[in-house]
């Protein structure tokens, strides 16, 4: 049978075909494996590394297989009534996901078209820019002044095509946040010309009093898109779940490109397992994050290693080396960190944090390799 | 710069050929090539066509896109069940006009040296395209006295790809500053703006953002990997080094190239941002492992690396498998033995020159039995050219190569390291400096 190529380059979008496809890290065992690492220690993705709180476990060994044969909920409608339950906001304000990649996806997709420009920072959470260039969109990338969105910046950069601008807050990877005062100057100016995105993917980790909670802002701000996702401090990484909140009128409108059933049963069982936790799992997270982080810090100061460590459940290392040299070298000893030239910090390592029992092992290796 | 690109879809029969040379005669003209450079166009494009059109069958047709890139006009002719015989191609080939068997390819032989570069790519089993390449002529940069910089680096100073004669300005100091260590585009400033806006170049400058320029850094992307050239500096600066490295790195982290190399590095890279490449085999009178004679290349990668696979000749198995465990690399080492198979009839390769600095790369398009022959006559070749610092770049993804390992080491090459991820997969660079007798 003669199977001839199709014209891809008329049948793809001239904006796709200049897309470099993202590629995964492959799995551990294949990494341990290539590396003859001893162990592998997952200092790379910012999970919890406590895991899901015990409820969600329960939710999780106490799935019956045979849901396994059934389409879940097609909206995960019992997740976004809990979701109602505990936010006083209306169950059609919120859209889950698989992950938040997925609803950054129904956002850009919804708001702008081919042409129109979104806004962030140069130093941020790369799949808004990547979601955006797959659209036929332009980033613009607004420089991070002292490591924080640098807001000024942002709001002189809009233009008549600027549909969405997303804010980090935390950034990953800085750490830095916008406080509820700045988070609300920002909005006022913005006067509901933009839909502005708060990804708030870290806020559980956050205790400060200043640190403005999105889904609260809403009723105020109904250009307000707040993500968060259950990923990082719920520990469900693995089974991609995540949601978005905003006034009801603009998420009917971000409903429209959402895709229905993405979110299979375990995920929204596991989910509504983790909002039962009554505090205790991000009290006991937010203890060792804090142990460990200190641990950290005093070790860097030590070995005259410069650092930024701000919220959240990482830090980010300045290496005298390459990064990606350090990443192959540590790896030998069983540390997989992210490396973050990638993100525009050549030369600097994101670890997330462990316990100090493993910070230990991870420091005397890092001595090792630099 | 304005993608500007002309396409015609034809028969491929000889009736066609003057709709054919009419239209990238006009094409050529319409991108400003002078007369000249649309003579050869028009020349090469002809006979590759005449040649396709021979082998056609009666229904075949044959696409052509003639495209302006700045400093060249690339012709490209898709077509689909034709082989393309492609030693002919091959600088050293000759063609015997006497030979009748040899006719039919003496258009392809015309137009390989018509043209600048002829590249071959193949889209599937049945469909291929030839690419006819013809480079404008730019006049030398002939560097004159400039006028000094200041000492110091002005406090507002910007890093940014600059404007045109901000451009022509540092091809100019690097010419005269770095002499004849450079690369042969920085020679030409013309060719150099002409690049950039090709993006076939990419440049960043310090300046005072008032017409100096401080030193500069460039890269091109290749298929993996990107090389990069400098950092120059024109002033005397603790820093500016770092800050172009910097900037290089931050720009091209989102390209999805693997990595970076420096082939030949200045004073004023900083070390420590990069890895240097040391040798496959390293000298006996160091104790580094690095070799005394020249600079090694510098090297980093942008991101994780993930593992690979590589093939390589028993004979250089375990020195390339020391080479990976110095470089902490995870690869798959697979010894291939040759087993009695053979390759096919012709070898061809692909050269790279630099005339003005008498050295040039070859690499393989095809590995056939008559290898040792063919590399030897382009030794010769280039030899007669005064070209003596002669490399071979290996790709360790493909397995043909294995069979070029003793024709190599038999015609004076000696592998010299490994650039990870510079072809397909991993590359291996043989060097040759020395005439062989």
């Amino acid at each position: 049978m003669n199977q001839t190529l199709p014209p891809l380059e008329r049948l793809v979008p001239s904006y796709v075909q200049v897309i470099t496809p993202y590629v995964p890290s492959k799995p551990d065992d294949v990494l341990r494996s290539a590396y003859n690492s001893p162990f592998i220690i997952r200092m790379n993705n910012n999970e919890n590394v406590l895991g899901p709180p015990p409820a969600a476990i329960e939710a999780i060994s106490g799935f019956d297989p045979i849901q396994a044969s059934l389409y879940p909920s097609g909206d995960s409608y019992h997740l976004r009534h809990r979701l109602s339950e505990l936010t006083g906001h209306s169950p059609c304000s919120f859209i889950i996901g698989n992950g938040a990649n997925e609803v950054i996806t129904f956002v850009i997709k919804a708001f702008c078209s081919p042409g129109d420009t979104i806004i962030t920072a140069d130093k941020t959470f790369a799949v808004y820019e990547w979601v955006a260039e797959f659209s036929g969109c332009e980033s613009r990338l607004i420089p991070l002044k002292d490591n924080a969105f640098d807001a000024d910046a942002i709001l002189a950069a809009r233009t008549e095509r600027t549909k969405v601008i997303f804010i980090c807050n935390p950034n990953n990877p800085t750490g830095t946040y916008w406080t509820y005062d700045q988070l609300c100057r920002f909005l006022d100016k913005v006067q509901g010309q933009q839909i502005v995105v708060l990804d708030e993917a870290y806020a559980e980790f956050v205790s400060n009093q200043d640190f403005p909670d999105g889904i609260r802002l809403i009723s105020r701000y109904p250009n307000l898109v707040v993500f968060r996702t259950f990923s990082k401090m719920y520990g469900l990484a693995g089974l991609r779940i995540g949601y978005l909140a905003a006034d009801r009128r603009i998420t009917d409108v971000i409903r429209k490109t959402g895709v229905v059933y993405s979110v299979n049963a375990l995920a929204q069982a596991a989910a509504l397992g983790a909002l039962a936790d009554d505090g205790a799992h991000i009290r006991k997270t937010r203890e060792l994050i804090r142990e460990s982080r200190a641990y950290l810090q005093q070790e860097l100061d030590r070995l005259h290693l410069s650092y930024i460590s701000g919220e959240g459940n990482f830090a980010m290392i300045q290496v005298p080396i390459s990064d990606t040299l350090l990443y192959r070298r540590l790896m030998q000893r069983g540390y997989m960190v992210r490396v973050m030239t990638g993100f525009r910090f050549p030369n600097y390592i994101r670890v997330t944090l462990h316990p100090t029992t493993v910070m230990e092992g991870f420091i005397s290796s890092l001595v090792d390799c630099i | 710069m304005t993608k500007r690109m002309v396409k015609l879809r034809v028969p491929l029969c000889l009736a066609m050929v003057e709709i054919v040379t009419g239209t990238v005669g006009q094409a050529v003209k319409a991108f400003g090539f002078a007369f000249e450079e649309t003579n050869r166009a028009v020349l090469g494009a002809e006979e590759v066509f005449v040649y396709l059109a021979s082998q056609a069958g009666p229904d075949d047709e044959v696409a052509i896109q003639i495209e302006y890139g700045g400093y060249y006009v690339r012709i490209s002719f898709t077509y689909t069940n034709i082989l393309l015989p492609v030693h002919v191609l091959n600088i050293t080939a000759v063609n015997n006009p006497d030979d009748v068997s040899s006719l039919a390819e003496m258009g392809l032989f015309i137009a390989a040296r018509v043209c600048d570069q002829v590249i071959i790519d193949k889209n599937s089993p049945e469909e291929a395209v030839v690419h006819l390449i013809i480079e404008k002529r730019y006049p030398d940069s002939s560097p004159h006295e400039l006028p000094p910089l200041p000492d110091r680096l002005p406090d507002d100073s910007i890093i940014s790809p600059g404007g045109h004669e901000e451009m022509k300005l540092a091809a100019m100091r690097v010419s005269l500053k770095y002499g004849a260590n450079i690369p042969s585009f920085l020679r030409f400033p013309g060719k150099l703006v002409d690049m950039v806006e090709g993006q076939e170049i990419r440049i960043l400058l310090a300046t005072d953002g008032k017409g100096a320029v401080y030193g500069c850094i460039l890269w091109k992307l290749m298929k993996h990997c990107i090389e990069a050239f400098g950092p120059y500096l024109f002033i005397s600066h603790d820093t500016l080094g770092v800050d172009l490295v910097r900037s290089m790195l931050e720009m091209v982290s989102k390209t999805g190239a693997v990595c970076i190399l420096i082939r030949e590095p200045t004073p004023d890279v900083p070390l420590s941002w990069f890895e240097k490449l040391p040798p496959l085999t390293p000298p006996p009178d160091t104790d580094t492992g690095m070799p005394l004679q020249h600079a090694l290349p510098l090297y980093r990668q942008l991101d994780e690396d993930t593992g690979s696979v590589v093939v390589v000749h028993p004979s250089l198995a375990p020195s390339v498998q020391r080479w990976y465990d110095l470089m902490y690399l995870s690869r798959q080492v697979i010894i291939s033995i040759p087993a009695g198979e053979k390759p096919g009839p012709y070898t061809s390769f692909s050269v790279k020159m630099e005339k003005e600095r008498h050295c040039a790369s070859l690499s393989s398009i095809t590995i056939g039995n008559d290898a040792a022959l063919v590399l030897a006559a382009h030794q010769k070749l280039l030899w007669e050219q005064e070209i003596f610092d002669i490399s071979y770049e290996m790709d360790l993804k493909d397995e043909m190569e294995i069979f070029l390992v003793p024709v190599l080491i038999d015609s004076g090459f000696s592998p010299e390291y490994i650039l990870p991820w510079g072809g397909t997969g991993d590359l291996m660079v043989w060097q040759a400096r020395e005439r062989c007798q």
